[in-house]
């Protein structure tokens, strides 16, 4: 089991270089030149001032020499700095990445309360009205633009209710809104996954002996069938929190959420490319990361699961 | 008459003035109560500023802190023309190349230290200074000395005469530093400018990606000297609380909710707050910006001024400010931003290209683009008038105007598809002249922008034209301001016989606060005056 965790951790090295690759071969393709959007709707600078700022913003070089030179430095711990602030990347996303975590994390435990209770209920009340409201909520929710909902939320319990701040970060109260957003966007799958495992699961035999031990239903259910219903929807989840990962850009702007996506959009704008590098690998990183995790709760759910 | 009385008759002049566009009307005068002292302003920023020190940054959101934390020598009226402020007066010398400031006697930066010639010696040595490597280097034109000739005159010498310098010096990227703070601060001034400024306001703190908080400069001097404020004395609020909101929808709902004091508004939201005694709605319609069709000079048939002129009769300005802006505009005919000086609607009259889609339809006919009566849309040599009109993503109102274009120009038998694309890659792409024409919108607060769009070789990079490159010399060289507006409007009409752009129209900024913000005006650039600026308890 550790040697497995530590080849799949090694395998992050490849991986990490590929991605990086693909972000450079973008810059090639994209149209847009950091500098010049810098100065678009300015005075423009005079050819010198713009050649020492290419210079020493490494911005002259060969993009495949740009490549070679940017692995050289994130193997000694540096992202680069900032086109725009000149601030070093790892300074630049330290504190967002915090943010950004604490978001996903909070709009993870919604979307596992909200979606595990209904994707129960929907099945055990199966063909029933309970079922299909649930259901279609469910449908609603995951036709939703992350955006749109954002906005309604905000029109709703902010400024309408006044129940909660529209923006923020800071402390519990700017969580809510934005994890709350998040979470049940994602909580839809999770209904929907978990409703079609659980009913797998409830007509196999194991249940039946279970129920016919003459054990209460609640422990049938939550015990015996939950748990065995569970893997499936982990697997969701682990790609769930790699979407949350990345939908958390648009709602993080939307709520003035100062993480990584909010950084990550104002970047892509200005192309400014040591900053979308860093954000990208973070991601990246914690995208294989998650997935590992996942994996090993797989053997942990289900004893029968061995990684070698 | 009460307050919310007094609210209420605002409210509904304010709402007059919406709906009859070319009414002009005063706004009312404020109710003389007297303004109360302290308090903090929520505002918010649009992003996180990258950096306050006005040497290294171009950044229009960098810039509206610190020209909150720094004074200029001069700055400019409503009129748009320049007037002194830490300078007390200058002197040009006769062949335009020397400007001498009086400093004011006695001044002092918020460190406590002088702010004198030696002072503005010292902040322009380090702009011009290669290892400082500013990216604003530009603002000084060709500036080749400032000497301080004692404590208080200090001489800026040229290459040549550089009239739009005054604007620039009135911005904050030539605003004044503390040669003992730079000194002493180093990297910090970038991020923790503690004292380095004489503004209105200090820096106070600053929590990276979130919020910067400024308090009022207990020692402001420079109140009393500006024309445009009505407070002559310290600023009335405590401080303000500039938050990071990058989506304009959040910082609407936030002040409807008072998380936020003051924020501008879109269009679609202005009636939510109009109609609202909560809050006012102030518009600054003479704005510095000017939206045009431009085109692809370097394909054919963009390249033809006649084809220019022809798609251009067949656009109606007033369908774009009605259905684009939603009346929140006014129509402009001259490449002139409305609030710039030298802007002169009369040019537009006698040289603009204004909107008959039959004339249009005569010249695409002597060009030999004729209508297929199969197809509805033109022809020539076999080659149907199908073109891309490009827009950049983000702003509605210049999509809409995109979209009326396109009916407009279908009228006449032109087939248009609108192309969105984000800002980056619209301008990325222009240079390599992959593109027809688009709808461009620009803001620049003095009347050098004809220069920056059209000068050899242009903003796009494409556009090229001696006898303009001369006219514009002549404009930015000429430093007396009645001589240099004539110059300017010279060049706007060889701009319009061109055909250069089809200029559209100059929309208005609109600003929403909640009822309990008193004394709001706008400056020449459209920024808040925030030294007026005083809160209701």
């Amino acid at each position: 089991m550790i040697a497995y965790i530590v080849r799949r951790i090694l395998f992050l090295v490849p991986v990490m270089i590929g991605v990086l690759a693909f972000v450079f071969l973008m810059r090639a393709l994209v149209p847009g030149d950091p500098l010049e959007i810098m100065f678009l709707g300015q005075m423009p600078p005079d050819q010198a001032t713009l050649t020492k700022l290419r210079h020493q913003l490494g911005l002259d070089e060969p993009l495949p020499l740009q490549f070679v030179d940017y692995m050289w430095s994130i193997a000694h711990g540096d992202l680069g700095q900032s086109v725009r602030t000149r601030q070093p990347v790892t300074a630049e996303l330290g504190y967002r990445y915090r943010n950004t975590l604490i978001l996903t994390f909070g709009s993870l435990f919604v979307a596992l309360a909200v979606g595990l209770s209904m994707g129960i209920l929907a099945a055990v009340y199966r063909d029933t009205p309970i079922d299909v409201v649930t259901m279609m909520l469910a449908m609603f929710g995951l036709s939703m633009p992350g955006f749109w909902f954002g906005l309604i939320m905000i029109m709703v319990f902010a400024v309408d209710l006044r129940w909660l701040p529209v923006m923020g970060s800071g402390g519990l109260v700017y969580l809510v809104l934005p994890a709350l957003t998040l979470g049940l966007i994602a909580s839809t799958i999770i209904a929907r996954i978990t409703r079609s495992s659980m009913l797998d699961v409830l007509s196999a035999p194991y249940v039946r002996t279970a129920r016919a031990k003459g054990l209460r239903e609640r422990v049938v259910i939550l015990r015996h069938a939950l748990r065995n219903a569970l893997i499936p929807v982990v697997t969701i989840l682990g790609l769930q929190l790699g979407g949350l990962l990345g939908g958390a850009f648009i709602i993080e702007v939307v709520f003035a959420w100062h993480g990584v996506g909010e950084r990550a959009i104002q970047a892509i704008s200005q192309r400014d490319f040591p900053v979308i590098q860093g954000i990208t690998l973070v991601v990246a990183a914690t995208y294989v990361l998650v997935n590992l995790l996942v994996d090993v709760l797989y053997s942990m759910l289900d004893p029968r699961i061995v990684y070698e | 008459m009460t307050r919310a009385w007094y609210l209420r008759i605002l409210v509904l002049v304010l709402s007059c003035l919406v709906v009859d566009v070319g009414l002009v009307m005063p706004l009312p005068q404020a109710t003389p109560a007297a303004a109360q002292r302290g308090g903090t302003l929520h505002l918010a920023l649009g992003e996180d500023p990258d950096t306050l020190d006005p040497h290294a940054t171009v950044s229009l959101t960098s810039s509206q802190v610190q020209s909150l934390l720094y004074a200029s020598l001069v700055y400019i009226q409503s009129n748009g023309l320049p007037a002194p402020l830490a300078a007390q007066s200058w002197t040009i010398s006769p062949d335009g190349k020397a400007v001498t400031f009086k400093m004011r006697p006695g001044l002092k930066f918020q460190d406590g230290t002088p702010l004198d010639a030696q002072a503005v010696e010292f902040t322009f040595k380090r702009h011009m200074d290669p290892a400082t490597a500013s990216p604003s280097t530009n603002q000084l034109g060709p500036l080749s000395a400032v000497t301080a000739v004692d404590n208080l005159t200090v001489r800026f010498t040229f290459k040549e005469p550089y009239a739009p310098f005054f604007t620039n010096l009135a911005g904050s990227y030539l605003s004044i530093l503390s040669p003992t703070a730079v000194r002493t601060l180093g990297k910090d001034l970038g991020h923790n400018p503690a004292g380095a400024g004489a503004g209105p306001f200090m820096f106070k703190s600053w929590t990276p990606g979130s919020e910067i908080v400024l308090a009022r400069n207990p020692n402001y001097q420079l109140g009393s000297y500006r024309n445009d404020t009505q407070n002559k004395g310290l600023p009335y609020v405590d401080e303000l609380d500039l938050k990071v909101v990058p989506e304009v929808g959040t910082r609407i709902a936030a002040l409807e909710t008072g998380e936020l004091d003051v924020s501008a508004l879109t269009l679609e939201a202005v009636p939510r707050f109009l109609n609202n005694p909560k809050f006012q709605v102030i518009t600054k319609k003479d704005a510095n910006d000017i939206v045009f069709v431009e085109f692809n000079y370097k394909r054919a048939p963009f390249d033809d001024p006649k084809f220019r002129t022809a798609l251009g009769w067949a656009i109606d300005k007033q369908a774009i400010v009605r259905n684009a802006w939603g009346g929140y505009a006014t129509p402009n005919l001259t490449p002139m931003p409305v609030g710039d000086a030298g802007y002169d609607p009369k040019i537009g009259d006698q040289y603009g290209i204004g909107y008959d889609p039959k004339k249009a339809g005569q010249l695409f006919d002597e060009l030999g683009w004729k209508l297929n009566p199969q197809t509805r849309i033109r022809e020539k040599d076999g080659q149907p008038a199908k073109f891309t009109c490009w827009t950049y993503s983000g702003f509605e109102t210049v999509k809409r105007g995109c979209e009326v274009i396109q009916a407009n120009l279908k009228d006449v038998g032109i087939d248009v598809a609108v192309n969105l694309t984000d800002f980056g890659t619209m301008s990325g792409q222009m240079p390599k002249a992959q593109f027809d024409f688009d709808l461009m919108r620009w803001t620049y607060a003095d009347p050098t922008i004809l220069s920056l769009l059209f000068k050899t070789p242009g903003w796009e990079k494409l556009f090229s034209d001696a006898a303009l490159d001369a006219a514009l010399n002549r404009a930015d060289t000429t430093l007396d301001p009645v001589k240099r507006v004539q110059f300017v409007k010279d060049a706007q009409v060889m701009i319009l016989q061109k055909a250069v752009i089809v200029p559209i129209l100059t929309d208005w900024l609109i600003t929403g606060a909640r009822a309990q913000v008193q004394g709001l005006r706008l400056d020449h650039f459209g920024a808040i005056l925030y030294q007026d600026v005083w809160l209701q308890k």
